[in-house]
This record gives C-alpha cells, sequence and structure tokens, in this order.
C-alpha cells in the first residue's frame, strides 16, 4: 500500500469560512466560500475546475446527484447543476444565512440549520419543509440518520439535539456538549456532528474528544481521544465503510481512528495550523479525505486507510468480540443485521456476480448488477421501513485497477469545448473563436464563429454563424477548415473555406461534406495545398485544399491530433496502455507532397511520444522551420531531433518561467532560428480567456542543463542549441540559408572556444580536450591551440595537434565524397545553376578565417580584460604584470612555431581550388604551395601585370615622346596590340619569346610585339630608319612622313633583305636595349625575367648576354647612328 | 522648452505592439525598429506605434505600469510620500495621454487609468507648487528636487525663475532703500 500522504494544498476560495462536499460517486470535490463561488474540483490537480458564482457568500455546500445545494448569504439554500451552474430552484428559506446542510442519501430529504436558530427538514410531500424550533441559538450543525428517523443538531447554545425527523417537536435527546456563544462565526467549534453508517451510533465532537452515542438509548458509549490533540475537536466525519472516523480539529490536527479498535491510525497537521471548516471523507471506495481552511485553501489526504474488503469482515467479527457494541449486537439482531447491511451487500454483489459469471449470463454489469442490487435493497429498507426510496445506496464499488483514461481527441491551439466562449484554434496565422449561449447546443442560431489574421493581408476578419455547431477548427493562410461532431440524425460535417480559390462567385470559396454516418471527424490539419482529417474510425481522409478526394490513410491507433505545416502532417495516436497513469502515443510525421507524397517523410513510422510522467498532450505541431514540436501538461516544450534517429529533445520547461502553481503557458508556435517560443501565460488555468484578449509572450529556448545558471552551464547550453539549430538549417539547405548557416557556425564556434578557455583557466586539460574534441573544424582547434600555447599549456597544445589532424583527416573525407556527389549532381544537371563555384566558397572562406582572427582578437581581449582587472586590483601584481609582459613576448618568439597557427593561410594567395569544397584545407594548402610554387603559376595575375607593365611604358613611352619624335608611331600601335594582349592571354609569351629574334615575315608581328618592342626600337625600324629613301621610293605615297604608313612596305622590303644584314640590325636592336632603358628601373626588368623565367630560358639569357655586351653594343650602336 | 518640445521627446519612448502585418526590419536613423512579424509583439517608439495604430495596422500593448493596480500603488507611495516618489516611466502623463487618445479600446481600464494618472499628476504638481511656496517663504537659496520628470519640471521652470529674479529685484531694493535710509539717518 502506497503511503498516507498529504498533498500541498492549493487555493479555492477567499479567506473565511469554506465547506467541502464530495459527490455521490466521489469523483468531483464541491467547495464554497466566502467569495460566493462554488467550485467543482476533479481531484487536487484539476486545474481545469469549474466554478459557479451563486451569491455573495455562500456558507454550506452539500451534493446529491446531480445538483449542489448552496447555503448561501442571501438566506436562501440553492439548489443549482452540477455541470452548468444553472440555478435549479430554491429549496429552503430562512430568515437568516444558513449554516449547514444535511441531506440523505437519497436526496430526498435535505435538513438545514442557520442562524435565525431553526432546522428547516425539506422532504418528500408528508412532511414538506418542517421548522424544528427548539434551540435558543444559531445552529451549528445538522447531522441525518442513514436510516432517516432521527436528526441530530448542535447548537451555539451549547446543546445537542436528537430529533425525530417524522414530528417537528418531539426530541428524543439533548445534551448540553459546548461552550455556548451567541453567533455561529464567534462559535468556537462547528460541532459537525456524524452518524456512522449503520445508524446506529452518533459521534458528536465535544472538547479534544468524540463522543460516540448509541442509538435509541442515546447512551454514552465511549470516547475516542488522541494524546496528540489537545485543542478543540470541531469536525467529525466518518468513512463510508464505517470503519473509521476522521475529525479535526481548530489548530489543524486531523486524527483518524479506527472505530473497532478505537486505535488512532493516522494524525495529520495542517502545514499552517489553520482551523478546518470543512472535512469530508471521499463516498466512494477512494481511501481520500478532503479538507478545506479558513483560509479557503483546500487539500485532501489520500491512501488514509487501507481500504479493504477482506479484513473488514474480520473487523466486523474483532467488533463484536472486542465488544465495542455489546448492546448493539446483543440487543437488536434485526438491527445487527443493518449494522452490517453494506458489507452484506458487498458479499451479495460478489457472490451474484460469481453466479452470473458461473451461469454464463452476459458481461453486461450495468443493467443486472444495478437492478439485482435495488432487489436486494427493497428488501432492507422493508426492515427500516423510514427509509423512503428504493435507490441503491453508495456501497463502495470495488476497489479495481484504475486505468488512466486515454487522452481525448484536441486540436492543437484550442480550449476546451465547455467553455462559452472559447478558442477553436490559436495558431501563427491567426486565431479563430467560438462564441457559445449556454443552451446553443438547444437552440442553433445562437453560437457564432470569428476568425482574425494575425496579418490583415492574409485574409479580413471572418465572422458567421454557427448553425452546424462547429467544435474543431484548423487555420492556415489558405484556408479555414471546420468540422463538427456527429449528433443523432446528423453526420459529421466538415466544412473548408479555401480563400486563394478564385473564379465563380463568393460561394467558390466554400466546400462542405458530409462523413460517412457512424465515422466521426475527430481532429482537422491544414497544410499547404491539402486538408486532412482524422476520425474515429481511425482513418485519415486527405483532401486537396479545392475539395478534391485524394487519400484515405490508416491511423495506428485512436487518433490523439494531427496538424500540419506547408507539406507535411503530423498524426499522433493512442498506441497502447501506458503504465501507471501514462499516456502511451505514438508520432508519425509524412510528407504530403504534390504528387503523391514524394520526398523524405521526416518520421515515416509511428514511433513512441515522449512525455513527462503521469501528463498528457497539450500541444502538438511544427517550428516554423517545420521541426515537430510538442508541449506536455506540465509545460515541457520537446523538439525532433535528428542527430540520433527519432529521438527528441528538451528544449524548454515553460513551468520555470512560470510564477504561481497553477499558471501555465499556452503553445502557440515557435521558431528556432530566432530560438523563441511563442506562448500566452494564462494565470491560474491552462487555456488564455477570450476577453480580455491575452498577449502573445516570448520565451526564449533553454535546454535544461544541470547548473544551467553557471558560466559553465551557459556556454554549454548555447554550444548544444546552436549545433540544434544548425541542423535543423543543414537538413532544409535552403540557398538563403546560408548566411544564417555561416552565422550559427560562429555562434558555436565561439561558445566552444569560450568554454575551451573556461577549462583552460581552470586547469582542467581533459575537459578542455574533450571540448576541442566536439568543436566543429579542425580552424577552431587551430585557434584553441593557439591559446593552450599562450598559456604555456604545451602538453595540451601538443594533444590538440593530434586532434586538429584527425579532425582534418575527417574533413578530407567528407570533402571527398562531397565532391564526389557534387560531381555526379553536376553531371546529371549541368544546365543547373553553378551553385558553391569556387570563387564563392572561396570568399565565404575567407570570411570564415577572418571571423576566426576576430574571435581570437575578442579572446584576447577578454583576457586582458581579465588580467588588468586583477592587477590593477593588487599594484605588486601590477609590476609582475609588466615584466611578465616582457617575457611573454621572449616566450612567444621561442614557441613561434607553436604561437603561429600553423593552419593559417596567407590572405594573398588565390590559388583556383576545387568546386564544392566546403571547408577548405589551409595546411594542405600551404604545403601544396610550397610544392608547387615554380610550377605553378597564377594565371589570371597575368594580364594584369601586363597591364602594369603597359601602362609603365605608356609613362616611358610620352617621356620619350619629347626626345624621338620618330618612335612615336610603333609606340602607339603597341598600346593598341597590348590591350589585345591582355585578352589573347597566353600567347603573348611565345610573342615575347620570339621578339629577340625577331622575324618580320608578316605585318602581324609588330603588332604582337609588347614590352620589349614598346622599349627598344626593334629591327624593323631600325632598318627603316635607314633605309627610308629607299622604302620611299618604293612607296611613293608614304610621303607624308608618316612612319606607321611606311612600315607595312618596310616589312616587305625588310623580309627580302638579306640574312647578314637582318642579322645586324637585329643584333642592333638587341644591343640598344641597355641604353633606351637607362631610366626605367631594373626591378621591372628582374620581374619580366622572373615571370618567363622558366619557359623563356633563351630570352633570359638573351638579355643577360645583352646586359653583359652592353657597352659593346652601345657602342655598336651609336657607331651606326653615326652611320 | 515649450510642452510639445518635451512631448516629442516621449515619442521616443518604446511601446510594444502587436502587429497586423509582417515586415522587415525598418532602417531609420535612430536605430532599427523591427521586424514584424503579424501577431507577436515588438518594441517600437511610441510615434511609430500611435501611428501604426491610426492606420489600423497593429495593437498596443499597455506598458506594464499602466495597470489599475500598479498605478493606484504608485498613487498611494505618493500620497505618503513626503517627498517626490520615482515614476515608472519619465513621460508617464504623456505616453499616458497619447495611448488612451489614440487607442482606448487598446488599454484595458482606460478610464480608470486616465483618472488615475491624472490623481498622481494632481498630487505631484501640488507637492511641488508648495515645495515652492515653502522655499520662497523660508527665503532659502537652493533646494534639490529628485525624481521630477520633465513636464513637472517644465510646468514651473518658465515662471519660476522668473518670479525668483522679480523677488529679488524687489528685495534688493527694499534692503537698498533701508540702506540709503539708514545711510541719510546717519547723515542727518
Amino acid at each position: 500500500m502506497a503511503p498516507q500522504k498529504m498533498r500541498p494544498m492549493r487555493y479555492a476560495h477567499f479567506e473565511g469560512h469554506t465547506d467541502i462536499c464530495y459527490t455521490d460517486d466521489g469523483r468531483y470535490i464541491v467547495t464554497c466560500g466566502s467569495d460566493g463561488e462554488v467550485r467543482v474540483f476533479e481531484g487536487l490537480d484539476d486545474d481545469d475546475f469549474k466554478t459557479h458564482l451563486v451569491a455573495e457568500c455562500a456558507s454550506a455546500v452539500v451534493c446529491t446527484g446531480t445538483r449542489i445545494l448552496v447555503g448561501t448569504d442571501n438566506n436562501l439554500v440553492q439548489a443549482i447543476t452540477l455541470e452548468e451552474g444553472a440555478s435549479d430552484g430554491i429549496i429552503i428559506r430562512f430568515t437568516a444565512p444558513p449554516t449547514h446542510l444535511a441531506v440523505s442519501k437519497d436526496g430526498y430529504c435535505v435538513v438545514g440549520g442557520a442562524s435565525d436558530m431553526t432546522i428547516r427538514v425539506h422532504g418528500p410531500a408528508d412532511y414538506n419543509d418542517r421548522v424544528l424550533t427548539g434551540h435558543k441559538a444559531p445552529i451549528l450543525s445538522v447531522a441525518l440518520d442513514p436510516k432517516g428517523e432521527y436528526l441530530a443538531s448542535s447548537s451555539c447554545d451549547g446543546t445537542v439535539k436528537i430529533w425525530q425527523l417524522g414530528t417537528t417537536s418531539i426530541i428524543s435527546a439533548s445534551w448540553n456538549l459546548l461552550p455556548a456563544t451567541n453567533s455561529f462565526s464567534a462559535s468556537s467549534t462547528l460541532c459537525r456532528m456524524a452518524w456512522l453508517p449503520s445508524g446506529e451510533t452518533v459521534c458528536v465532537p465535544v472538547g479534544s474528544a468524540v463522543n460516540l452515542y448509541s442509538r435509541n438509548d442515546w447512551q454514552l458509549m465511549y470516547q475516542l481521544t488522541d494524546e496528540a490533540v489537545t485543542e478543540t475537536l470541531s469536525i467529525v466525519t466518518a468513512s463510508p465503510c464505517g470503519k473509521f472516523l476522521a475529525a479535526s480539529s481548530t489548530k489543524g490536527d486531523i486524527v483518524v481512528w479506527d472505530v473497532a479498535t478505537k486505535g488512532t491510525v493516522i494524525v495529520e497537521k495542517h502545514p499552517k495550523a489553520l482551523n478546518i471548516s470543512g472535512l469530508k471523507w471521499n463516498p466512494s471506495g477512494k481511501s481520500e479525505i478532503a479538507f478545506v481552511d479558513i483560509n479557503g485553501q483546500f487539500g485532501t489526504i489520500e491512501n488514509v486507510v487501507e481500504v479493504d474488503y477482506r479484513p473488514k469482515v474480520q473487523g466486523k467479527e474483532n467488533g463484536i468480540s472486542a465488544a465495542p457494541f455489546p448492546p448493539l449486537t446483543s440487543e437488536d439482531y434485526q438491527d445487527g443485521g443493518a449494522t452490517n447491511q453494506t458489507e452484506d451487500e458487498d458479499d451479495d454483489e460478489y457472490s451474484i456476480a460469481k453466479i452470473k459469471s458461473q451461469l454464463g449470463f452476459a458481461d453486461d454489469e450495468a443493467g443486472t448488477f444495478l437492478g439485482v442490487a435495488g432487489g436486494l435493497h427493497n428488501e432492507d429498507s422493508r426492515s427500516s421501513a423510514t427509509q423512503p426510496t428504493t435507490t441503491t445506496t453508495a456501497a463502495p464499488p470495488p476497489q479495481t485497477l484504475r486505468l488512466p483514461e486515454p487522452q481525448r481527441p484536441f486540436q492543437p491551439g484550442m480550449s476546451p469545448e465547455h467553455l462559452i466562449d472559447r478558442y477553436m484554434v490559436w495558431n501563427n496565422v491567426g486565431i479563430v473563436r467560438q462564441y457559445n449561449t449556454p443552451d446553443s447546443k438547444v437552440n442553433e442560431d445562437d453560437g457564432s464563429i470569428e476568425v482574425e489574421f494575425h496579418d490583415t493581408s492574409v485574409h479580413h476578419a471572418l465572422h458567421f454563424g454557427n448553425p452546424s455547431l462547429f467544435t474543431m477548427a484548423a487555420l492556415s493562410s489558405q484556408a479555414l477548415i471546420l468540422a463538427s461532431e456527429a449528433r443523432e440524425e446528423v453526420p459529421s460535417k466538415l466544412s473548408v473555406h479555401h480563400f486563394a480559390a478564385w473564379g465563380g462567385g463568393g460561394s467558390n470559396k466554400e466546400w462542405h461534406l458530409d462523413l460517412t454516418s457512424g465515422e466521426e471527424a475527430v481532429s482537422v490539419a491544414a497544410g499547404v495545398g491539402f486538408v486532412a482529417l482524422a476520425t474515429d474510425r481511425h482513418t485519415l481522409r486527405l483532401f486537396s485544399s479545392a475539395g478534391v478526394q485524394r487519400e484515405v490513410l490508416c491511423a495506428a491507433g485512436k487518433v490523439v491530433c494531427i496538424a500540419a505545416h506547408q507539406d507535411l502532417l503530423m498524426v499522433v495516436c493512442h498506441s497502447g496502455m501506458g503504465v501507471s497513469g501514462e499516456q502511451s502515443m505514438s508520432i508519425q510525421v509524412l510528407r504530403i507532397g504534390g504528387k503523391g507524397g514524394k520526398g523524405r517523410h521526416p518520421l515515416p513510422f509511428p514511433t513512441p511520444l515522449p512525455l513527462s510522467p503521469r501528463s498528457y498532450l497539450a500541444w502538438a505541431g511544427f517550428t516554423d522551420e517545420g521541426t515537430p514540436l510538442t508541449m506536455d501538461s506540465t509545460g515541457i516544450v520537446r523538439m525532433m531531433h535528428y542527430k540520433y534517429g527519432y529521438t527528441w529533445t528538451i528544449v524548454l520547461d515553460s513551468k520555470m518561467h512560470t510564477r504561481g502553481k497553477s499558471d501555465h503557458y499556452f503553445l502557440i508556435g515557435a521558431s528556432e532560428r530566432q530560438s523563441n517560443v511563442r506562448c500566452i501565460l494564462c494565470k491560474g488555468s491552462r487555456f488564455p480567456p477570450v476577453l480580455p484578449k491575452p498577449h502573445v509572450s516570448i520565451l526564449n529556448m533553454k535546454i535544461p542543463l544541470c547548473e544551467g545558471e553557471t558560466e559553465k552551464g551557459e556556454l554549454e547550453e548555447a554550444c548544444m542549441r546552436s549545433s540544434l539549430l544548425l541542423q535543423t538549417l543543414t537538413d532544409s539547405s535552403a540557398e538563403e540559408e546560408e548566411e544564417a548557416k555561416h552565422k550559427i557556425e560562429r555562434s558555436v564556434k565561439e561558445a566552444m572556444i569560450k568554454l575551451f578557455a573556461l577549462a583552460c583557466r581552470g586547469d582542467l586539460d581533459a575537459r578542455a580536450l574533450d571540448v576541442c574534441q566536439l568543436m566543429p573544424s579542425h580552424q577552431t582547434v587551430g585557434l584553441a591551440i593557439k591559446y593552450a600555447a599562450k598559456l604555456r599549456k604545451l602538453h595540451l597544445a601538443d594533444k590538440l595537434g593530434e586532434v586538429a589532424a584527425a579532425k582534418m583527416k575527417e574533413e578530407e573525407r567528407e570533402r571527398e565524397r562531397e565532391l564526389e556527389e557534387e560531381d555526379v549532381y553536376r553531371y546529371n544537371s549541368w544546365d543547373t545553376q553553378a551553385r558553391g563555384n569556387g570563387t564563392g566558397f572561396e570568399n565565404e572562406n575567407e570570411e570564415s578565417l577572418q571571423q576566426d582572427e576576430d574571435m581570437e582578437e575578442q579572446l584576447e581581449e577578454e583576457d586582458e580584460e581579465r588580467e588588468r582587472q586583477r592587477r590593477q586590483d593588487n599594484p605588486l601584481l601590477m609590476a609582475a604584470a609588466r615584466k611578465r609582459s616582457e617575457n611573454t613576448f621572449t616566450t612567444s618568439l621561442l614557441l613561434s612555431p607553436a604561437t603561429k597557427n600553423p593552419f593559417r593561410r596567407s590572405n594573398t594567395l588565390t590559388t583556383n581550388t576545387k568546386k564544392g569544397i566546403d571547408v577548405i584545407d589551409r595546411f594542405r594548402k600551404s604545403q601544396k604551395k610550397s610544392e608547387s610554387s615554380p610550377v605553378l603559376r597564377p594565371v589570371v595575375r597575368k594580364p594584369q601585370n601586363k597591364q602594369q607593365q603597359l601602362l609603365g611604358n605608356k609613362c616611358k613611352a610620352s617621356q620619350e615622346e619629347g626626345t624621338s619624335t620618330t618612335q612615336t608611331p610603333p609606340e602607339s600601335s603597341t598600346q593598341a596590340t597590348g590591350k589585345e594582349n591582355q585578352l589573347s592571354g597566353q600567347s603573348i609569351t611565345t610573342a615575347t619569346q620570339n621578339n629577340t629574334q625577331m622575324t618580320v615575315e608578316e605585318p602581324e608581328p609588330p603588332t604582337t610585339t609588347t614590352t620589349a618592342t614598346a622599349k627598344k626600337p626593334s629591327a624593323l625600324l631600325l632598318w627603316l630608319r635607314d633605309h627610308r629613301e629607299e622604302v620611299l621610293k618604293r612607296y611613293p605615297g608614304g610621303d607624308s612622313g608618316e612612319e606607321s604608313d611606311l612600315v607595312p612596305t618596310a616589312a616587305m622590303m625588310f623580309k627580302d633583305v638579306d640574312a647578314s644584314v637582318k642579322q645586324k640590325y637585329k643584333n642592333l636592336a638587341a644591343g640598344i636595349t641597355p641604353i633606351n632603358t637607362e631610366e626605367s628601373d631594373k626591378k621591372r626588368k628582374l620581374e619580366d625575367e622572373d615571370k618567363d623565367s622558366p619557359d623563356h630560358k633563351k630570352k633570359s639569357q638573351n638579355i643577360v648576354k645583352a646586359s653583359g655586351l652592353s657597352k659593346l653594343s652601345s657602342f655598336k650602336f651609336s657607331k651606326a647612328s653615326q652611320d | 522648452m515649450d510642452s510639445i518640445e518635451i512631448e516629442f521627446l516621449a515619442e521616443k519612448a518604446p511601446v510594444t505592439i502587436v502587429p497586423n502585418f509582417t515586415h522587415d526590419k525598418l532602417y531609420l536613423i535612430s536605430g532599427d525598429v523591427g521586424p514584424f512579424t503579424a501577431g507577436l509583439p515588438v518594441d517600437i517608439p511610441l510615434w511609430l506605434g500611435i501611428n501604426l495604430r491610426q492606420r489600423g495596422k497593429c495593437r498596443l500593448v499597455a506598458p506594464e505600469w499602466m495597470d489599475v493596480e500598479k498605478l493606484t500603488e504608485i498613487k498611494e507611495e505618493e500620497k505618503q510620500s513626503k517627498v517626490f516618489t520615482q515614476m515608472p516611466c519619465e513621460h508617464y502623463l504623456i505616453v499616458t495621454q497619447l495611448l488612451l487618445s489614440s487607442a482606448p479600446e487598446d488599454i484595458p481600464n482606460a478610464q480608470q487609468i486616465k483618472t488615475l494618472v491624472k490623481d498622481i499628476w494632481d498630487l505631484r504638481i501640488s507637492k511641488l507648487r508648495s515645495s515652492v511656496a515653502e522655499f520662497i517663504e523660508s527665503e532659502g537659496t537652493h533646494a534639490t528636487l529628485d525624481r521630477l520628470t520633465l513636464l513637472e519640471i517644465n510646468s514651473v521652470r518658465p515662471f519660476l525663475p522668473h518670479a525668483f529674479d522679480q523677488l529679488h529685484r524687489i528685495s534688493k531694493s527694499a534692503h537698498g532703500s533701508n540702506l540709503s535710509q539708514t545711510t541719510q539717518d546717519i547723515q542727518y
């Protein structure tokens, strides 16, 4: 047996006298208080309790059937219905507020005591509204004999009287037991009496004891006391089985006695030792006591005693043998039989059940069982003639294993259906409210539905009547979906307002559908392009948004709810009976694509849905990014976590943000990218009220890590959360998300590095290593190495080097695989955009590098800051630090290979890399560079250099212009061709190669000549200068003196000149160089040399030769010019 | 400073709105605003909030202090205290006035709040006036007045220094004439 437990109390009413009672079946606890409200709780944990306002102040409450009788300050005993709280007539009128009520088990006889000193008995027609006068002060309490013969009453005048119910004046007994006061509120005791269910004993709390009087002779049999209780006992109540008595004192003690043994079973203490103003025993078999105090708080004690029916018989025997009731059993056998009435009945029940099963009757307990029991009861009631009815007594039903009730289907984002004004749905798109009138279930025209869109550009607000009694709604930016439950004769209906519909009249936007009879809608969902409907036949019907029936799928079980987002559909079903009060559900997420579900299903099979212990599902849906998200009734928000298959992770404990115990958050949506959850704070309830319109609050996601408040915890949390988001973004892999992805990556790195630094500073090297192993890329590890080296943790740095190497290898593999994939992709569809080509990645890479550096700086700054602060605190340290800073300099020099990031890549290097590489391996690259530098030429650069040279040439040309005018024309021609060369690319090389051994075979060579020609006049030009007359003779049109015009002709002639002359001019042309380029810097020459070195040795040799022979050639030149 | 100018300053106070449209960030000179997501609360300057409200683009959310309970508390405190108490908002009167005039239906218990804020204002102004009177009567030379809001200071500022000047002049002349009289007396 579970230990008895007193649960924490909860608020029920304002401060003041509060009363409590159970409904006959023990399912609900009803309280009333000085705020004039009656509340109906379904157990202590019921957050969705009903509240009925009856008056300014209510002082007494009893339940009978489905009615609640309340004594109110307007001197009435009113009846209200349990469910709706609607008034059900006035039972008794007093001239002062009633103080206590009692009702017979059958509910026919109602007795009330009031401050006007009268007791009124409202009963069946034969003794209607009798007034019992006799008390000389306000009545404290009344108690009805279970046999319906007597009535016990207590009053502020200190007396306790036993009345004969049939009459108005005959008093069977009267004792003066209590201290006298003059008003109900001033009385120190409430003197709530109780009859044992047998009716043979009446129990009266007197002082710190309970007096038990026997029936008929009204003799005091004995007193029950407990040494732990010294205060006045004011309430006594008997357990439904009659074995136990519970009493409470004015100082909050609760005592339970075993009537048979007179021993104390338990003693409990009210946590605040407040006066208890109401105490009741659960009339069902449940061993539970409920109580209220004068502060309006209400609580229960569970498992008060072990309720077991076998020992009960034993107990009866014990009772007889121990002879606390000798007069009863010996004197009146019949009464004795009646004492055991309930037990007998129980036995009968059992035997009947047994017989029934033996005879093989249908196992339909309801009819048979009650019928027989009723018959039995009739027999019994003959013995007690005053019992006016034949209704069954509240014999506790045999205790069976209580199975948890499977959660009923719901719509995510709705408030409960019994509310008059409720939300049918509140989601990211808008709000659908349903307004009912209390009787709209009957009158179909009264209800209405209002749709409000958050974004008014989606659709204007809608308001329409609700004649079809829709109870379920789903809303997307494309459609509003309404569905109703089936009623008699009326099938379940589906109605869709398709906003995006066009053409025809306005009526075309709506379509309706009746479900087949026997099928009922339980949940609806609206996705993009489809509408889903779950029915109680465990089927899922899919429609297109315009109403084409597309699929009928089978759900894995009883559907709890369905939700949709874009083309995703989530189905939550019951998958079995949960253990120990838990729900057992499964979840499935499908992609309802355009062509019959093409593409990857996020959750193709029903997998178990995680819930907190003993909770139920409160919300299910998707984040804005399309990841499944749920919230359970304990406020835990969970998100799908694909990292380990189909697992879930907790992203928020919303209860952490609530102030009160009964405050809850009502989830609306979540955004992973912003890392927050949108919800509404509901004070004192689970659901937001319709009026005033609540405000959405935004809670940041927070993974509940241990020690989340410490710096370490925070960093770990940030790290984990960011990588979670990264996962989602990677999965979605949309183009525009690259930027966001980089941002997240950066934040992960940042958090990692900080975590690493934290571990380093705490001298937790092993942890630091662990952190590094979790780092996303080796670059980050590189940073960490640098940091470790700075802290002179060489061993750690060494280890990290290994980690970095391993990571590098891994990345390499990854990249190769990606490359392959990409190749395949390219091959398959190379008309698609060249996504992520080399240069793009290059940039990104540089960017990330930049970021890393930034981060490093930041880290350093942070460190410095810390250091400085420490120094400022201590002047000695300051001096030491100065010294140390010098030291660190030297060490950093010493450690230069370690401090220098070995993976660092120089920014200037721009190699054409392969495509599709996400992270470029710097280490490898640097190696590659050193290997390949003599061979691999950055081709792209060449034209650039060319241009520079050209520019230089131009300058020089303009300088030369002044001195030798004759050179200008070819100069300009080279300029023009130079530009061409830039475009013509590599052919230049050959041109330059040849330019010294200039063969002027066709007119093109001079045009293709480059820098070299520009610097020095070519052999042709020299020849032309010398043989101008000849050329002019051959080409008379060239008189104008334009040398450029002459050049083609000259070239033709030069071609024909014999080889020796050609050679001479060639030598001349070569020899001229040093002289003409005297003022030009040697650097450029070197550059030229360097540039062309491997391929053009000949040329460079020529140049060297030329420079070696410079003197000679200059001499030659001057000689030639003299010639 | 004019009260219009103070209102202008007050309009920079942040206010929470629930927009019914979706829009990217607005890059304004005074800072970035938004992004706006339909149905989600966002903090923006008051002037923008009122403008959007007038165009029916949003719902204003009453600031936290604009609550009957809180204001009653503040009022009580102000009543009990001899000195000025800290106001929840530097421009409480203006903000209330602007919000209530542009969107009374967005603020729960608008009428009560209006009354309460006016009461608080009256309390403070009367406190200010009485302390000014006391100050003058006691012929003090300086006084500290903490936690006054801009508008409150401005309610006495244009007049008070001027009045002091006049007083000073009068007292000076009275003193001077006294002096001259005495000197005359001596002469005589």
